[in-house]
């Protein structure tokens, strides 16, 4: 069977494609797959890895500050009057959740410096505008902050962890409810017991779960990301 | 001695005054927290990447602009063409059918005209998802609704006495109005139509910092990893296919055309206009989305949901567009003024080349280094981005007028500031300013760019309205941005009617 990638540079873009059925399969973040669920009905969450059941993100400051890091979610209010930036505006662990512990730690977004937030579109730019300087603080992705600290030790030089946030859920993949019209019956069943049987054992499998930073895929459910959808409709990016 | 008459050209100098705010908040705002950064971003434009990856995806993606580019520069021009001969008077003068029609089509129009491609584009995307075609649609919708305006308005100036003595000639009314019509029309094309090309491509480069394909989604993917050397090498590729264009349409000379070309171009003409509205329809009629979205309630200017701060993002908007519109306008006659040396004219050309080469939207990303997101800065970007584009207006005409005057008053004793500002300027300034009310339009339509990324105004409202999917406050920020372009077009239209 003939697959096709398709690239999508923006979080939005994937919703419509998704929406518009122009893509069967996607990998979303936790905030962008409940906005194409609730726009393409019947669409099915297969699966999520093993570490999105308790995704984290993380708040980290320019090591010129000085700043002691927080114990506890009401010391975010140290990020008041600071240069931050999110990640992407419609990310989950890049803008949602962060902007969710800061407001309830009593931190408005128009309390840091400049009235507003900058939004740097990608988590590895969060890095890198926190550890040049341009930003005094930003959050992102704990994964892909982890994975930098590893690989590329020039770019988080000037960055500490300022807090580590309390976990959530995350990235799911999230398929067509008619998969078994389009191609055959027992489609989408296969589909997702060929993701959940990936195993870090076999080499093949090994370079496509590296890829995704996990040692496997696990069952995930739609109901999981209910509070993902009361979060987003609070903060007004689900209406 | 001629005496110093200073309201036209005071009135290019005036508006350097918005420095005033601008330099305050600017100033109050600075830091250096992003010098590292912006010197790699320097460093790598004289090291652009090079290597054969590189050069295959420029090539590709090159292919992609040009295509999207040139099918939407066609299909605006096919288009613009056959709606601005249907909303000008000399069609309703020959061909009896109800004049309301012209009224109604020029309403449509306008509405199209004042709303940014790229604003076109996000609202398209999010309805029909990302492909190429939606890119073509986004670029095509502004650019006919313009096209059709300049080719109505050439059409204006076909003389009464002309089109008296045609139709006494000619019997039939619509052979009369085609020999009326070809000779303007023709010239339009020559004269608008072939710079409307290099406008396609600008545009699609901008539409693809957002996603649609082509370079200027190449550039966007490679800053965003902060990989300046390959951004470099997609700025200059698309710099040089720009360039290349501009030589290649200097050369294209429309003289004598043979009766079997004009049969040929009506022919794919005709087809083209076929397929699109083939394709439209198409497109329209199998969005159960769209359907579901027009019928849904409280989506039309529900007014009760107002966006969070939504008349201080007018406001904002507004006060950008005048920021910007003061920086376009009166940075150029400036700096031509503070001297007259021909290196430093050069130099002044160089960076008026750069700066109308690197989109708005990655200048205000480099900027954003050293600055808090504001209006200020935003009114930076756009402004010198149009000061790069008065200033070669403004210095190509200076340059070819007569000196005479210039030499003469530097022979009396004058300075060279004097001289030039009396010998010169004096002269330009009029048509000057009537080029920088066109300009102020194309101006608040441009503030939809930097707006989005610069966290400022009714550009960053949509974006956010629209990654929620808050469809009644898309409407709303849609509405008010029509409504302010076209009140603005109608103020300057009465300034540039004063001016001429």
């Amino acid at each position: 069977m003939e697959v096709k990638y398709v690239p999508v540079i923006n979080y939005v873009g994937a919703v419509t494609g998704f929406r518009t059925k122009n893509l069967d399969l996607v990998w979303f973040g936790g905030l962008t797959g409940v906005q194409a669920r609730l726009q393409t009905p019947n669409s099915i969450v297969i699966a999520q890895r093993d570490i999105d059941k308790e995704f984290k993100s993380v708040f980290i400051v320019n090591k010129k500050l000085n700043l002691t890091p927080a114990k506890e979610l009401s010391d975010l209010k140290s990020l008041r009057n600071l240069r931050f930036t999110f990640g992407s505006e419609n990310s989950t662990s890049g803008r949602l959740m962060p902007e969710y512990f800061l407001n309830i730690a009593g931190v408005k977004t128009s309390e840091f410096k400049g009235k507003k937030p900058g939004f740097s579109g990608s988590h590895d730019a969060t890095i890198a505008l926190v550890n040049s300087g341009a930003f005094e603080a930003g959050a992102l992705n704990k994964q892909i902050w982890e994975k930098n600290l590893k690989n590329n030790p020039k770019r988080t030089k000037n960055v500490d962890v300022f807090f580590v946030t309390p976990s959530y859920v995350d990235y799911h993949w999230l398929s067509q409810g008619d998969l078994d019209e389009k191609f055959y019956s027992g489609f989408t069943k296969k589909l997702k017991k060929a993701i959940l049987n990936l195993n870090e054992n076999n080499p093949n499998h090994k370079i496509i779960l590296e890829m995704f930073n996990a040692k496997k895929f696990i069952n995930s459910d739609a109901k999981q990301y209910k509070n993902i959808e009361e979060i987003g409709r609070k903060l007004k990016k689900i209406r | 001695m001629q005496k110093l008459k200073l309201d036209h050209t005071l009135i290019s100098f005036l508006p350097i005054l918005v420095f005033l705010p601008i330099t305050y908040q600017i100033i109050n705002d600075f830091h250096i927290g992003g010098l590292e950064l912006f010197l790699d971003f320097v460093k790598a434009a004289f090291t652009p990447k090079i290597n054969n990856q590189i050069i295959n995806i420029s090539i590709t993606r090159l292919n992609e602009t040009l295509f999207i580019a040139f099918t939407s520069w066609l299909i605006s021009i096919i288009f613009g063409c056959f709606l601005g001969i249907l909303s000008s008077d000399i069609f309703y003068k020959l061909i009896r059918i109800p004049v309301l029609i012209k009224y109604l089509l020029r309403f449509i129009l306008n509405i199209i005209r004042s709303i940014h491609e790229l604003v076109w584009c996000l609202i398209l995307m999010q309805i029909f998802g990302i492909n190429i075609s939606i890119g073509i649609l986004a670029i095509c919708l502004p650019f006919i609704a313009i096209n059709a305006k300049v080719i109505s308005e050439q059409l204006e100036l076909v003389s009464a006495d002309l089109i008296e003595s045609i139709t006494t000639l000619n019997g039939n009314n619509f052979s009369s109005l085609i020999t009326l019509i070809w000779s303007p029309i023709i010239k339009t094309i020559k004269n608008f139509g072939f710079y409307r090309l290099e406008c396609s491509i600008r545009s699609t480069a901008i539409l693809g910092l957002f996603g649609i394909g082509g370079i200027g989604t190449s550039i966007f993917l490679s800053f965003q990893a902060l990989n300046f050397n390959e951004m470099w090498t997609y700025i200059f590729s698309i710099s040089s296919l720009i360039l290349f264009f501009k030589l290649i349409l200097k050369q294209v000379k429309i003289q004598r055309i043979n009766s079997n070309f004009i049969l040929l171009i009506i022919c794919i003409s005709i087809l083209i206009t076929f397929y699109s509205i083939y394709f439209l329809i198409n497109l329209l009629i199998n969005n159960y989305y769209l359907s579901n979205l027009l019928l849904s309630k409280n989506i039309f200017l529900n007014f009760i949901n107002l966006p969070d701060n939504y008349l201080k993002s007018i406001f904002d908007t507004i006060t950008l567009s005048i920021f910007s519109s003061g920086i376009a306008i009166s940075v150029p006659p400036f700096l031509l003024l503070i001297s007259q040396n021909k290196y430093f004219i050069i130099t002044l050309r160089f960076f008026a080349f750069i700066i109308r080469i690197i989109p708005p939207t990655i200048i205000i990303l480099i900027l954003l280094m050293f600055n808090e997101p504001s209006l200020s800065l935003a009114a930076i970007t756009l402004g010198f981005y149009n000061a790069g584009i008065t200033f070669k207006l403004l210095n190509d005409n200076l340059s070819e007028i007569d000196r005479n005057n210039y030499l003469a008053f530097k022979s009396i004793g004058l300075s060279n500031r004097s001289s030039w500002l009396i010998g010169l300027f004096i002269k330009q300034s009029k048509s000057y300013l009537s080029y920088c009310a066109y300009r102020s339009d194309i101006i608040f339509r441009e503030t939809a760019i930097v707006s989005i990324v610069g966290s400022i105004g009714l550009g960053w409202q949509l974006k956010e309205s629209l990654s929620s999917f808050a469809w009644n406050e898309v409407f709303i920020i849609i509405f008010s941005y029509s409504s302010i372009a076209i009140i603005g077009e109608l103020l300057n239209d009465k300034i540039k009617s004063k001016l001429i």
